[in-house]
């Protein structure tokens, strides 16, 4: 599909539009918009870039002030995938600048899921693409899931101080199977800090939802440019 | 190392703490005491002191609904061990069922509800159901005849069991914004269930209500302030009216940060707050704000000290806590959620011990 193709007939419609119906979690209405620019001659690629990513960090920055709540994150999530979905057509082959692919799941023992759902809305929200391996998920599962999916993040959540005990058991386990290397390992929740990040070898921390979105993105890019 | 404790359990140092009024020392209290701790005390198995079986009494399944709490008289002696002033009778979750494939009535858990439509399906709890949970308070009632020892019931979760297990938390949150009938209706069947549950607990004798509701998490409350309180503060109002018009006292525990509602609790007139979540509450800024207003509850972190730390560890933050908090009075000791088996014994004994040192008057 030639996304460049103009439809003169189509009223002209300003990005900012389309910003403010992701921030205010208009997924009924966005669909529209996003046509209308499409047809205006506006790239697919720069919609996605210039204007959808950043009103997702909008949308993440708003919840992390306590501006937004749970509600408002998943209604911009929700019109963030409906503009995706009028994009993805244009969009197939094309790399776009935050793409990557992260594996998320909640630690062996751990049925808490609320913190790793919000931070897969962020990360969806902010161009990755998210496989999520659910709860309780053992460390031979972690590995069969990089060896499948080949991410470049693997997500693990945790509540519960018991539970995360089972994060070193992930990280050996990749180390086993020699995939350490090659995937960088991030590690979330609420009694989760930066010191045990380290402590245990693993490679991420964020403290939030929001964060995780900006810290994987940062990652991701920082990997590339190591690798080009 | 074994327990230490100072001056017998009496309900009445609770309920002075509640009030705001001199006692003897800091009282202690934790609504659940995990199997591992249970069996080190009295030295065989008798479940948690919220299931005789060992499970948390969750209600996600048919057995947990229907099982049996512990045995009053264990709860009894775990409370003579630990100077606990209260036993507590769980009836956290609103039974709401729906016919299985097998044609038979099943508790609702797996967040299948999504529509008005599928609100149908639900089979409201009965009073048999009621009855099942006051017939087990009786028994703790009765038990406790001859001590100092009260009895509290654990109930009143209409929010929580709601996005936890009949519709699921997303969608759930979403339906607050897009369809508050829908909301409004599920939230009422559980509110009438727990109405009941509290007037006959009112009725027999308990020493006061403990309503808990999870509403909030780490940053604050999951829905807005002013939607919150027009959603929630109504129907709990409605829940605890039964006790405050007997005068008795109403303690509300929600994990996560709750700054945007303190003033509301303290205004619908709850006597105490559990458990301040380490994660979002400072205690020492909770005390100069609350202190005098309300009792404060809780807040030992189960990460550090409690799982992670010494027993050394354990015992310099509880004289932390005791140094903040007990000037004034209003302050129930405790973990920041409860005694899971991941504590160690020692840490546990350490805690309780240091309480008792320490936090006399």
């Amino acid at each position: 599909m030639d996304d460049t193709e103009k439809n003169k007939g189509e009223k002209m419609v300003n990005p900012e539009q389309i910003k403010q119906a992701v921030i205010k979690g208009k997924y009924k209405e966005i669909s529209k918009l996003v046509e209308n620019t499409l047809k205006n001659g506006v790239k697919a690629m720069n919609i996605l870039e210039e204007v959808l990513y950043p009103s997702m960090g909008t949308v993440g920055d708003k919840f992390s002030s306590g501006e937004y709540f749970i509600p408002d994150l998943i209604l911009a999530a929700k019109a963030m995938q409906a503009a995706m979905d009028i994009l993805k057509p244009y969009l197939v082959g094309k790399k776009t600048k935050q793409s990557g692919l992260v594996v998320m799941c909640t630690i062996e023992g751990d049925l808490h899921d609320v913190g790793k759902n919000l931070v897969n809305i962020m990360l969806e929200g902010s161009g990755f693409k998210v496989i999520d391996l659910g709860i309780d998920v053992k460390a031979q599962k972690f590995v069969e899931a990089v060896k499948k999916y080949k991410p470049q993040i693997l997500g693990i959540s945790g509540l519960l101080t018991t539970t995360l005990a089972n994060v070193p058991k992930v990280l050996e386990a990749l180390k086993k199977a020699g995939l350490r290397e090659k995937v960088l390992v991030g590690v979330g929740g609420a009694p989760v800090t930066q010191d045990f990040v380290n402590r245990v070898g693993a490679d991420l921390y964020a403290k939030d939802a929001n964060q995780a979105a900006k810290v994987f993105t940062k990652a991701i890019s920082k990997q590339r440019q190591s690798t080009q | 190392m074994a327990f230490k404790t100072y001056g017998e359990p009496d309900i009445e140092r609770l309920l002075a703490t509640f009030r705001g009024e001199k006692t003897d020392r800091v009282p202690i209290s934790e609504n659940l005491i995990e199997d591992k701790h249970i069996t080190h005390m009295l030295g065989r198995k008798a479940g948690s002191t919220l299931g005789e079986t060992g499970d948390v009494a969750k209600g996600t399944t048919d057995e947990a609904a229907q099982a049996r709490p512990m045995d009053p008289k264990n709860y009894i002696k775990v409370c003579n061990i630990i100077g606990q002033d209260v036993i507590f009778m769980e009836a956290l979750w609103a039974p709401f069922k729906k016919i299985g494939k097998d044609g038979k009535p099943h508790i609702i858990a797996d967040r299948s509800i999504k529509s008005k439509e599928n609100i149908k399906k639900i089979i409201p709890p009965t009073q048999k159901d009621v009855d099942l949970k006051i017939n087990f308070l009786k028994e703790y009632l009765r038990a406790v005849k001859g001590t100092k020892i009260g009895v509290s019931i654990l109930t009143g979760c209409f929010f929580q069991v709601n996005y936890e297990f009949v519709v699921g938390f997303t969608d759930f949150m979403v339906k607050t914004y897009e369809d508050r009938e829908f909301v409004e209706e599920l939230m009422d069947m559980a509110v009438d269930y727990y109405v009941k549950i509290v007037k006959a607990a009112c009725d027999s004798g308990i020493s006061f209500l403990f309503v808990a509701d999870d509403v909030g998490f780490k940053t604050g409350l999951f829905i807005p302030p002013e939607l919150f309180k027009e959603l929630w503060r109504p129907r709990m109002e409605k829940i605890i009216a039964p006790a405050l018009n007997k005068g008795i006292p109403v303690m509300f525990h929600s994990d996560g940060k709750l700054d945007d509602i303190m003033d509301m609790l303290i205004d619908m007139g709850i006597s105490c707050v559990n458990p301040m979540d380490p994660y979002s509450i400072d205690y020492r800024d909770y005390k100069k704000r609350y202190g005098d207003k309300i009792c404060l509850s809780g807040n030992i972190d189960l990460e550090f000290p409690l799982s992670k730390g010494t027993p050394e560890d354990v015992e310099k933050d509880v004289i932390e806590h005791l140094k903040v908090m007990m000037p004034g009075g209003r302050y129930l000791f405790g973990s920041s959620h409860s005694i899971v088996n991941y504590i160690s014994i020692e840490n546990y004994e350490a805690m309780v011990n240091a309480l008792h040192k320490y936090g006399r008057y």
